[in-house]
């Protein structure tokens, strides 16, 4: 990471401090001067530990359920009442109460981070991914392979998200998944749709970042020595998306985590047999009522993580660039 | 919320700049001027239809084919009912058209559409599909006009003055409330106010509840009372990201040169922040506003369960977990049409609005 183009890129973060004694200023990179913001942003390091926490939650889910609750599928008629209304609230056997066919919803929300974070993660990547290449094609060789990406984006962007998002869940919900089993009902499914409808967002940021990038002198110059196409984009170009990566990144995995669990609340999900925030607030909606906890802690855990993830973002976008007050 | 603006207007092809030969006086040169402006513009305008027709086309060709392709249950299957014969369902197939070809499917419903403005019947209830669309939309728009008014009329102020006391209690105590109004996901936001405020079940019984939607004509006070939770609800997300917006983007014209002329000028920090700051800092967020509107005319899918509202949301809902193709199909044309609508009549007043935009 000593190209030309970090010394550029660093040279450019100087200025836009403007810092009124340069004199002062060591000579500090770009991600050096990164942790130094970040690390002094006590709400996004806070923000960290909860994600941290969160994930450690899901890794151990057997563990802690094993210690704290009960069997996420295991069902304990005797806490409903006769016509089968779940009655038994947050007690000591039962922390966060049991839900309509008796199972406990503690462990079913701590079974539940697993869903909500495998789907966001690996949604996400895929998105980033599929838009980064995407991006970088339109943006770098411009001309019909750019028209193509960017009408097809423009497609994309006309429909409206959430029913296509719908229509290939559930298409894709039933017997062996669609495409020829290729996406398999469950995750791999809510993965597929959620990186179908995302890698647009990307996709047009990236683009319009390249077609300004390959303008610049140094791709200029990595053409004069000789570089061929692949090594421009993937030396020169890719390593200066990488902050619009990272921000679009910390934006958009709040989003799919909100997206999943929509998705699961209309019931186009991962499908019962594993436990979903969104599953668990659609189910208990027929209760709202009478058990208050079965809504309440799903839908506090998908807020708690999401709240993280968005004040981590903020705190890493601010930290990229002290400027930018909002990245929309 | 995320849909980026359309950049359409400063991708499409510049207009021919008037100004070949000498004038022969400044009004006449205007005058000129004003004239060439306006036939590149109706141009630009005709031209942003004409697309906009054919990303309609492209998205209700792309509709077909994924529910043709990705068909989430046998239509004629689920017609026929659960214990009907293969050849009943084969006859079913037939009478819907299913058994021919995709491209000929969709020649036959587009030229209906086209020539009759004909949007064919659900497969479920044999009712037209435009009707039933056209009969929900009040319904739809209902919902929406109280949630944008809401968020503007609370995100807008509430940004400002946040951006005017920027790091002071009051700007810190809003932003995090706004991140967690936007961390907070919709439907749960729903029950919890269904929970608290419903006539029928909530602790407090004032509002009304979840399927008690009545229409405008019928019983306004009856329609205002049902309405209040989805609007609040609905707008909740929207009023923190309008607030983070309007925030964000006073903060950065604030920092702008003019704004230091208008300063050194002597004009009063009020006529400073509104007259000068907000004009430019406002200008992104009608755009957004605009989109957000169209994209929520398409129905608010999931504020319209939580409450069991009727409307088209609602109703898409509905026509895909039932498989109801021509519903389906109505839905997603709606939507993207309101969706393409916005961001025309967006890049088109922005046009008219910022001289510096090249249409």
């Amino acid at each position: 990471m000593t190209s030309p183009e970090m010394i550029e890129r660093g040279d450019n973060l100087v200025d836009e401090i403007n810092a009124p004694d340069l004199s002062e200023i060591v000579g500090r990179g770009p991600w050096e001067l990164f942790w130094m913001r970040l690390r002094e942003d006590k709400v996004a390091l806070v923000s960290f530990g909860v994600i941290v926490a969160i994930v450690l939650i899901a890794i151990f889910a057997p563990f802690i359920v094993d210690v704290l609750g009960h069997p996420p599928n295991a069902q304990y008629p005797n806490t409903l009442n006769d016509v089968g209304t779940p009655v038994t609230g947050p007690s000591a056997d039962f922390l966060f109460g049991v839900d309509k066919v008796g199972e406990d919803v503690f462990s079913r929300v701590v079974y539940g981070a697993r869903v909500s974070l495998e789907v966001a993660l690996f949604s996400t990547a895929i998105a980033v991914f599929v838009g980064v290449i995407a991006g970088m094609v339109a943006g770098f060789y411009r001309g019909l392979a750019d028209t193509l990406i960017s009408r097809f984006i423009d497609v994309m962007l006309a429909f409206p998200v959430l029913l296509l998002a719908m229509g290939v869940a559930s298409a894709c919900a039933i017997g062996n998944g669609c495409l020829n089993g290729l996406i398999k009902p469950g995750v791999p499914t809510v993965v597929a749709v959620i990186a179908i409808i995302n890698w647009t967002y990307i996709g047009r940021i990236i683009r319009g970042q390249v077609l300004s990038l390959r303008e610049k002198e140094f791709v200029e110059a990595a053409r004069a020595s000789g570089a061929g196409d692949v090594s421009i984009l993937f030396r020169e170009i890719l390593p200066n998306l990488v902050a619009p990566i990272v921000v679009y990144t910390t934006l958009v995995i709040p989003q799919n985590i909100l997206l999943e669990a929509a998705l699961s609340y209309l019931g186009v999900g991962v499908g019962v047999q594993q436990a979903s925030w969104g599953q668990m607030i659609s189910d208990s909606t027929q209760y709202f009522n009478i058990a208050w906890w079965y809504f309440t802690f799903p839908g506090a855990a998908l807020l708690i993580t999401v709240l993280a993830f968005n004040l981590l973002g903020d705190g890493i976008r601010d930290a990229l660039d002290p400027r930018t007050v909002e990245v929309t | 919320m995320t849909q980026p603006i359309n950049n359409e207007a400063s991708n499409a092809p510049r207009p021919n700049r008037p100004g070949g030969g000498l004038r022969s006086s400044a009004a006449d040169y205007a005058r000129t001027a004003k004239g060439v402006l306006f036939s590149s513009m109706f141009r630009y305008i005709v031209r942003r239809v004409i697309w906009g027709i054919l990303m309609l086309l492209v998205v209700s060709a792309l509709t077909f084919v994924i529910f043709y392709l990705l068909p989430a249950g046998d239509p004629a299957a689920i017609r026929a009912g659960r214990y009907a014969t293969p050849a009943r369902i084969a006859q079913i197939r037939h009478q819907l058209g299913l058994d021919r070809p995709v491209y000929y499917q969709y020649w036959v419903y587009m030229k209906a559409l086209v020539v009759h403005f004909d949007f064919g019947t659900s497969f479920k209830t044999n009712l037209p599909v435009g009707g039933e669309i056209f009969r929900r939309l009040p319904v739809t728009f209902s919902v929406a006009i109280g949630a944008v008014i809401i968020w503007v009329a609370i995100g807008i102020p509430v940004g400002i003055i946040s951006a005017i006391k920027r790091r002071s209690w009051l700007d810190r105590v809003t932003m995090g409330g706004s991140l967690v109004a936007i961390s907070a996901p919709v439907y749960w936001l729903g029950l919890i106010a269904l929970f608290l405020f419903s006539k029928d079940v909530g602790v407090i019984k004032v509002f009304g509840g979840s399927g008690s939607y009545v229409p405008f004509f019928q019983d306004p006070g009856a329609w205002f009372s049902s309405l209040i939770l989805p609007w609040f609800v609905l707008a909740a997300a929207f009023t923190a990201f309008y607030a983070r917006m309007v925030r964000g983007n006073l903060i950065e014209t604030m920092n702008e040169d003019f704004i230091r002329t208008a300063r050194a000028k002597g004009l009063s920090e009020r006529r400073v922040v509104f007259r000068h700051g907000l004009r430019a800092a406002l200008t992104p967020v009608v755009t957004m506003a605009g989109l957000d509107i169209g994209t929520l005319l398409g129905g608010a899918v999931l504020t319209e369960t939580v409450f069991n509202i009727p409307g088209i949301g609602r109703l898409a809902y509905d026509s895909i977990i039932g498989s109801d193709l021509p519903m389906i199909q109505g839905t997603v044309l709606f939507g993207a049409f309101f969706i393409i609508s916005a961001n025309l009549i967006v890049d088109v007043l922005y046009a008219f609005l910022d001289p510096r935009v090249r249409y």
